[in-house]
Formats: C-alpha cells, structure tokens, sequence
C-alpha cells in the first residue's frame, strides 16, 4: 500500500492533492485501462490452458502459437473479403471482420482437435514428460510452419472500424480497446454459462474433477477432451485475432503472449477456470501499472509478470482460487 | 429369470501382482448378491474388472449374455457398458465435490436425453432421499459421508440401471445410517426391480440382505451359497461375523 500511494502522491500527502498529483492519478487510471485490455486477451488464453489442464493434468505449450495461426487465419480472410489496407473502415469491413473471427476460430478448433489426436492422444499412458515434450515440438513446427508459409516479416492487422480515441476526462479510450474488452467478456459470458448450463459443459466439469467416475456416468471422455481442446483452441484464435491490433501478426508473436498467458492461468490457479479468467486480467492490470510505478524500463516490462507469478507462488502455491482440498473419507 | 451378470475365469493383476485368480460367479437377474471379504482380498478390483475400468489378464465377463470385458482391450470402453445399464457405486463414494447435489444428479442422468424423464427421477430421487431433496443447491463436498453416500447411489440410479454394483456402501459410516443405507438398497430392489450386486466388509448386513453369497480371499472365490447358509457357516462365522 505505501508503494501504491507514493507512487500516487509523489509529494507524499494524499491531503494536499496538487495539479501534479492529479495528473499522476490519471495517468496511472490510464495504465489501468490499458492493462485491463491486455488482461482480457491474456485471459481468453490463459482459459485454454487451465481447461486441457483441468482435465488432462497437461500443459499444452502449443496452445501459444495456436493463437498465431488463429492470428494469421483471420488477417488472410479479412484481408481476402475487404482488399486490405485500402478498405476504409465502415459497415462492410466489420462484417468481414466478424466472418474472419468465426472462421478462424472454426479452423483453430479443429487444429485443436487435431493436434491432440495426432500429438498428445497416443502419448496418454506415456511417461508424463512425453506429451509435454511432444507439445513443444508441435510449437515449433507450427511456428517454424508459418515462418515457412509467410515469411518472419510481421504484418499489421487493419483497424475494421474507426479508431478515433475517445476521451472521458483525462482518460483515453480507443474503439479497439473497447472491441477487446466487449469481445473478452462476451467470450467469458458464453463459456461460462457453456460450462455451468449445457450437458456437455457439466461433462467437462465432471471429467476434470474425477475422470473415471465421470466414465461411470457413460461420458465418453475422449470426446470431452477433444472438445476441451476445440473450445480453447477457438478462444485462443479470437485472442490471436484481438492482441494482433497492438502487436501485429507474426510467426512468433503466441511465444511470449501464449506463456504470459500461461503465467496467468497459473497465477489464478491453474484448471481453474474463473481462475484463468481473474489471472489474466490481474496479470494484465499489474504489468501495466507495474512498470511504469517500479521505473522498470520498457524492454525488461516482462518481467513483471514472472516477478508476479514467483510472488504468488510463494503465498499460495496453488494459485488465488486453486485449491488444494482433500477429500472427505 | 436367467443370470444377468456371468464373470467366467477371470484373473487381474497389477504389474507382477496378482489380485484376482480364476474368479467365476453369476448374479441373478432381480437379486442381491453379496461378495464379502476382508480388505486387500480383491472385492474392489472384481467391481472395477466388471465396469472395465481394470483390463482382464484371463476369462470374460458377460451382461445379459452379451460379453463386455475380454482380455487384451477386447472388452468395451467404461462408458460404453455404463450404457448397457450398469452403475457403480464407487468405492469412498467420489461425487463431483464441486457441484451441487442437482449437478451430480444431472451428471448421472447424462445418459438419459428425456429432460421430463430426469426431471421426474430428480423427483423420485428428493423424495427417496429427503436430505438430498433438502441440499439441492448446495456443493456436495459440503455433505457429511453418510448423506455423500447417499447422493451417490441416488446418482447412480438417475441412469435407470439395470444392474447396481455397490462397492462398500457402508464404509467408515455410522452403524445406524449404513442400517438405513442397507434399508434404501433393499426397497430399490424390490420396487424398482434393480438387480443388487455388492460388496462389503460388514459381512452379517450383507449376508442378511442378499439371497446369495461368496467370499473371496487372496483373489479367490472359497465359498459361495445362500446368504442364510452362509451366515450360518462356521468359517464365516470365525472369520468374517467374530463368532
């Protein structure tokens, strides 16, 4: 707390808030806007993780790149319906936009499901290290894939719609900021109440909390697992899609976003999924405000957020709303 | 009414181990039939083999003359002869702790698709379990053993099984609420017409609500008969009802 209201009230008095004070205040508001958009995308990744988790016990260190290809797939199409850079944004162009979301997210899950058949599926009663191992040569040849296909030279993903800043007080919204947010949350909303309503989301629910008793109830489990892999998959293709805004589109670009994101299902506690979603934004709000409060320079930010993880797992090991319950006997 | 339930010669072992050897034994269609034994003598492995959730080394096992588990991964999946209508209660009673008591009755229904089918037997279930009825909303881990006991045979019915595979039913509970329990296995029995098999430790229960028996030591069936006769053995007496 006392970092925080130095870092508020440099002149050391909350009292006497002086026109400097007020300008730090608002530009830390700022960073908390910023950080909350990047949080939203670190969360819709982060879910894929914490959900193959939940049910596999398994990192999927593919799922990163997952979200380049749904990256790349969504720039071709949009690109492919409006023309490119040249379109000026208007209805048409956020039509296509929504078409290049859903189908990248379509193609992503199948690629999903894909890997998992192919990749982590025969290696199932393997040592435990094998899958993870076989996960890591699936995110080099996905990467390495697109390196292949379309060059290392990154591309900038076209704003569908206006992008004039928006300003409420001394704080600045863009319209893309909004789109990543209103997007996230919508995401969140639908999966949440997949997972809590429908009868196959009770079925992940349960195949995660004890798979072979969810074989008793007649779960087909290997079904659930593949449509644990196509949800994720499809989730991390919208993130792809969302950070391509800031960041761009490139071969690499789901290597450091996709383990940030890791870092965040696992700070929320990983298999949890609330969890992913409170981890990402938590994750995304501290390394905005972060930096700039301890003076960390720009290109060591990311630091932050392994700082953050190592400190959460120190207090609690298995993350904020993991929890490491035994059963009652 | 023929046997529902035929295991013929079946052996499992856990790596060099060997936990059952050459087990055969039929159960009645609208029977209870108790396996009595002590612990570690394979009663939980027979359970598991029948589900197919342990591979068979030897033998088979049938369900109303169809084959469900064979050797060498040529039996059915879990999931495929829960869909035959066979449910088991497992053994430390494993609900979904983190859903409510409703959830896990859905869960058990998973295989039913008539929404107004589980809406009933959600009904029939609050009514046959009024505690349950009382914490629908409620997470099951919150439950006390006796009441996680009974939320998962009410689970296990919500599948309308034909054959009901209970594993220890009265463990670790208190002797009045496994009296209780044993009450509520009897009336599913006779008034829902389930086929009853089950296992347990407290053998003079078991033996007393089932009309045939078989004790199983060291992986071996030694002795079967009526429950009566069995209750009037004198080596089950020494061993098994401290007589």
């Amino acid at each position: 707390m006392t970092v925080l209201s130095g870092g508020l009230s440099p002149s050391g008095s909350l009292l006497f808030i002086s026109e400097k004070d007020v300008s730090t205040i608002s530009l830390y508001m700022q960073y908390i806007v910023n950080g909350l958009t990047l949080g939203a995308i670190y969360s819709l990744i982060a879910l894929g993780y914490t959900m193959v988790y939940g049910i596999l016990k398994f990192i999927n260190f593919a799922h990163g790149d997952i979200l380049m290809v749904g990256a790349f797939i969504g720039l071709l199409i949009y690109n492919a319906l409006t023309g490119g850079e040249a379109a000026a944004p208007g209805a048409w162009t956020i039509i296509a936009f929504v078409i290049a979301t859903l189908v990248s997210m379509v193609a992503c899950g199948l690629l999903g499901m894909l890997i998992e058949r192919i990749a982590y599926k025969p290696l199932r009663n393997a040592n435990r290290l094998a899958p993870l191992l076989s996960a890591i040569g699936v995110s080099f040849i996905l990467s390495n894939g697109a390196a292949w296909i379309f060059g290392t030279k990154s591309r900038r993903f076209p704003y569908p719609f206006e992008n004039e800043p928006i300003h409420i007080g001394s704080i600045t919204i863009t319209p893309h900021q909004i789109v990543i947010v209103a997007v996230s949350v919508l995401m969140m909303i639908l999966l949440a109440s997949f997972v809590s309503r429908t009868r196959m989301g009770k079925a992940m629910r349960a195949a995660s909390l004890d798979q072979p008793t969810s074989m008793l109830m007649g779960i087909n489990v290997n079904k659930v697992i593949s449509l644990t892999f196509a949800l994720g998959s499809a989730l991390a293709a919208v993130g792809g899609i969302l950070a391509s805004f800031d960041f761009r589109v490139y071969p690499s670009m789901g290597t450091m976003t996709g383990l940030k994101a890791f870092v965040a299902a696992v700070i929320g506690g990983i298999g949890n999924i609330q969890g992913a979603m409170l981890g990402g934004i938590l994750l995304g709000i501290l390394e905005a405000v972060g930096a700039p409060l301890l003076h960390i320079p720009n290109g060591m930010k990311d630091t932050v957020a392994f700082a953050v993880l190592i400190i959460v797992l120190l207090v609690k090991p298995d993350g904020i709303l993991g929890k490491n319950e035994r059963e009652k006997v | 009414m023929g046997e529902i339930l035929k295991i013929d010669g079946i052996s499992v072992s856990y790596g060099s181990i060997r936990a059952l050897s050459d087990v055969s034994m039929s159960v009645e269609e609208g029977a209870i039939v108790s396996l009595i034994g002590a612990n570690g003598a394979g009663k939980s492995t027979l359970l598991n083999a029948i589900v197919g959730l342990v591979p068979l080394k030897e033998g088979s096992i049938s369900f109303s003359g169809e084959t469900i588990c064979q050797t060498k991964h040529h039996g059915l999946t879990t999931d495929m002869i829960a869909r035959k209508g066979i449910a088991l209660v497992p053994e430390g009673r494993h609900v979904f702790s983190d859903m409510t008591v409703e959830e896990n009755l859905d869960m058990g229904a998973f295989m039913v698709r008539d929404q107004e089918l589980i809406a009933r037997r959600k009904e029939e279930m609050y009514d046959f379990f009024p505690i349950l009825g009382a914490r629908r909303k409620q997470k099951t881990r919150s439950l006390s053993g006796g009441e996680q006991q009974m939320m998962a045979i009410a689970r296990a019915l919500m599948s309308g099984p034909r054959l009901l595979l209970l594993d220890e039913p009265g463990l670790g509970l208190a002797p009045l609420i496994v009296q209780d329990i044993f009450h509520k296995i009897r009336i599913i029995n006779e008034e829902n017409k389930v086929t009853v098999f089950l296992v347990e430790q407290n053998a003079r229960l078991a033996l007393r609500s089932s009309s045939y028996g078989y004790v199983l030591e060291n992986g071996r069936i030694v002795l079967q008969d009526s429950g009566e006769a069995l209750l009037r053995n004198e080596r089950v007496q020494k061993a098994y009802l401290g007589a």
